[in-house]
């Protein structure tokens, strides 16, 4: 239902100031001379926190092509050996499509690290100080390096946007970044920058199942005051 | 550059290097500052106490070398009071480093020495199984067609205790210290949720506000909330470590971070009220 | 017929609905296809693990050789290292039992490890100091609940004053818990509406098009 009246162009949503200021960052980093970083996480396509990368990928596929036609330098380097194909690929296609295939070096943009975790935190670390970009966007899923990546980026001058779903990183972003993405905007990242009014539909449903459950809540939480705990027995079923 | 600006600015350097400071001191000296025991390591203690001698735990070592600084301390301190209550341990390991942090772990508890315990019969670790919660949910669901050696290879079949356990219903409880939010809540989807399993937690403190609801639904037991936690667990059990030499630090290094808040705070609004 | 991008998303969707009828059915046929989907998975990782370190070879391989970067010794380093843990646990056939890899592992591996997460201190330190500052109305009360949270975390303030324990407890409880139940929430929701779209081939973005 959403998807149709997408289609039909009823869905209107709020602007994502983070989403919006991706194109503000490759621009910025054009204008200075120096490069984008783009990090998905550590996430890889077996765990909990598959769908969060997919959402990183997203990100990488749009952040790529501004790149390629803009002519910012990206570096997105990786954590996970079964994400590393995949977002080469993603980039090669996107320099491909704006045909500037040749300006991509894949070994050297998107480098694997390392699969643990400070180990590809410190390789991080360690690029944003020789390159100094001048953007950094970090969507997907991360951990404990959050901070350290939101610190350092934030200490060389590099514009920041940042959106996890994990709930323990979050405060982190919202700190130091100057654009936060907070738990589910990152899911409606993907549609939101295509456009597309189907995909825009697609948000619309996710935020029509909050309001009900929403009200499910507050509804049970009344009953449940008064002794009646249909809801929640429901619930658990 | 007036004093409030030069305060509100306080180079990066200044800061870290007098938190080294107070991260220096009570680790060179031990102070020995009090410390007030928490509800949710308080509830850990006497669930474990609480406890039959015999009974089977099932323990997740989810956690590598950046997690062990923090968890390692309570996680020695865990397994003296199941060892001391007479408790069988089957350990795990769903973090890839966790199978790392075990001969740590072993060589600060000492179980044969101290306890008197036999390496398959009152404890067997099986070694790092891969998955998360695919590896929580075969080793509930049948222990022996996901593992049939232990961490050294050993048949499980010639351990008289893991011959013994066949899957959840096998485990009077279980037990888990992990730095990942995933281990955290899974072990709450398959133990709690799929088995009725009790269930004990141990993360880091900057997870606690996540995993915390679990422990206010009921559907956890008990929580030790990182170093914090891991002190109190020291304490509790009466083997002093490295938990509560941390607990010292963190009282220096928390002090000295409100007082720089505040100086922040009262910089920007004298300079504000300055401008004006 | 874009074959390109039609075929990736017909194999996304019969694995994805293979999966969640794994998941909600008990018929043996679906469980021993995902069965088979899953080690097909796992092998996969282990070939993408190779590629892994394939790529560290090439790229550090390439920057000793060449040594034009200043840094070239590290990636030495690096090679040397990797070569050493590979060698010393596949030597001993004890892989990582051995006491070797565990003495290696303990001497190299693990203060690194330990040192790294544990300058999240200071990174913390910093970053409270530079971002809790009470700028407007929103500000103060972020700064005035961080303020409570902190004296009740460290461990002689509560030791000595109790109510400061049970401040931090309250605002933990109904406060936080709620706020988090609620974005835990949304979090599902959302995850659950791109899990679908990826399913039915909506959600394009990991294929390269966005």
């Amino acid at each position: 239902m959403a998807i149709q009246m997408g289609k039909q162009g009823k869905i209107k949503i709020r602007r994502i100031p983070g989403l919006d200021a991706i194109e503000e960052i490759v621009g910025r980093s054009v204008e200075m001379g120096r490069p984008v970083f783009d990090i998905v996480g550590m996430g890889v396509f077996t765990d909990i926190y598959a769908t969060q990368t997919i959402a990183g990928l997203s990100i990488l596929s749009y952040v790529s092509t501004l790149c390629a036609r803009l002519g910012a330098k990206l570096y997105a380097p990786q954590a996970s050996v079964d994400v590393l194909p995949v977002a080469a690929e993603i980039v090669s296609e996107s320099y491909r499509m704006e045909g500037k295939l040749e300006e991509l070096d894949v070994e050297e943009q998107l480098p694997y690290l390392s699969g643990t975790q400070f180990a590809w935190a410190s390789g991080i670390i360690g690029m944003a100080a020789r390159l100094r970009p001048a953007g950094n966007i970090m969507i997907g899923p991360f951990w404990a390096e959050s901070m350290m990546f939101a610190e350092t980026f934030d200490r060389i001058g590099a514009m920041q946007i940042g959106g996890t779903a994990r709930m323990y990183q979050i405060p982190f972003f919202a700190a130091l970044c100057d654009y936060v993405l907070i738990g589910e905007e990152m899911f409606a990242a993907g549609a939101y920058v295509s456009g597309d009014p189907q995909q825009i539909g697609s948000i619309a449903a996710q935020d029509w199942y909050k309001l009900a459950a929403l009200a499910l809540g507050i509804l049970g939480a009344l009953l449940a005051t008064a002794g009646v705990t249909i809801i929640g027995d429901l619930l658990i079923m | 550059m007036s004093i409030w600006e030069k305060l509100m600015s306080i180079p990066r350097e200044v800061i870290m290097a007098l938190v080294f400071i107070a991260i220096l001191i009570p680790a060179l000296n031990p102070l020995g500052l009090p410390l007030m025991v928490g509800s949710m390591s308080q509830a850990w203690y006497d669930t474990v106490d609480n406890m039959p001698a015999g009974s089977i735990v099932l323990f997740d070592i989810g956690y590598g070398s950046g997690g062990y600084p923090s968890l390692g301390p309570g996680n020695i301190a865990a397994f003296h009071q199941m060892f001391e209550n007479d408790l069988r341990i089957v350990m795990m390991a769903t973090d890839l480093e966790g199978s790392m942090m075990y001969p740590l772990i072993m060589a600060g508890v000492k179980p044969e020495s101290n306890y008197g315990a036999v390496y398959g019969e009152d404890y067997v670790f099986l070694g790092y199984i891969a998955g998360t919660q695919t590896a929580m949910a075969g080793v509930l669901g049948d222990l022996h067609a996901l593992a049939s050696a232990d961490y050294q290879g050993t048949s499980l079949s010639s351990l008289p205790l893991a011959a013994e356990v066949g899957g959840a219903e096998d485990f009077d409880i279980v037990a888990y210290m992990t730095t990942a939010g995933g281990t955290a809540e899974g072990w709450v989807y398959q133990a709690y949720s799929q088995y009725d399993r009790p269930i004990l937690g141990g993360c880091l403190s900057m997870m606690t506000t996540s995993i915390k609801p679990y422990y206010d639904s009921g559907q956890m037991l008990g929580l030790m909330d990182g170093i914090k936690g891991a002190a109190d667990l020291e304490f509790l059990t009466g083997h002093a470590g490295d938990a509560i030499i941390s607990s010292d630090i963190l009282s220096f290094t928390q002090t000295l971070v409100l007082i720089f808040i505040l100086i922040g705070n009262v910089a920007f609004w004298m300079q504000k009220g300055g401008g004006k | 017929m874009d074959y390109r991008r039609d075929i990736p998303l017909a194999i996304t969707f019969l694995v994805g609905i293979i999966a969640v009828l794994d998941y909600y059915t008990t018929f043996e046929s679906v469980t021993n296809t995902f069965t088979v989907i899953k080690n097909w998975g796992v092998v996969l990782q282990a070939f993408a693990l190779g590629l892994g370190a394939v790529n560290l070879f090439r790229v550090h391989g390439k920057r000793v050789s060449e040594r034009t970067r200043e840094d070239w010794m590290f990636s030495g380093w690096l090679l040397l290292m990797l070569v050493l843990f590979v060698v010393v646990g596949l030597g001993t056939g004890q892989y990582d039992a051995s006491t070797q890899y565990a003495w290696i592992y303990n001497a190299l591996y693990m203060p690194l490890g330990a040192t790294m997460y544990s300058s999240l201190a200071f990174y913390m330190a910093y970053g409270s100091y530079k971002v809790l500052r009470a700028r407007n109305f929103e500000a103060a009360l972020l700064f005035i609940t961080a303020v409570l949270v902190i004296i009740g975390n460290t461990p002689i303030f509560p030791a000595t004053f109790p109510v400061f324990f049970n401040i931090r407890e309250w605002i933990f409880g109904p406060i936080v818990s709620g706020a988090y139940r609620g974005i835990r929430i949304g979090v599902g929701i959302g995850a659950v509406v791109l899990g679908i779209k990826t399913l039915v081939g909506l959600e394009t973005g990991y294929l390269g098009r966005w």
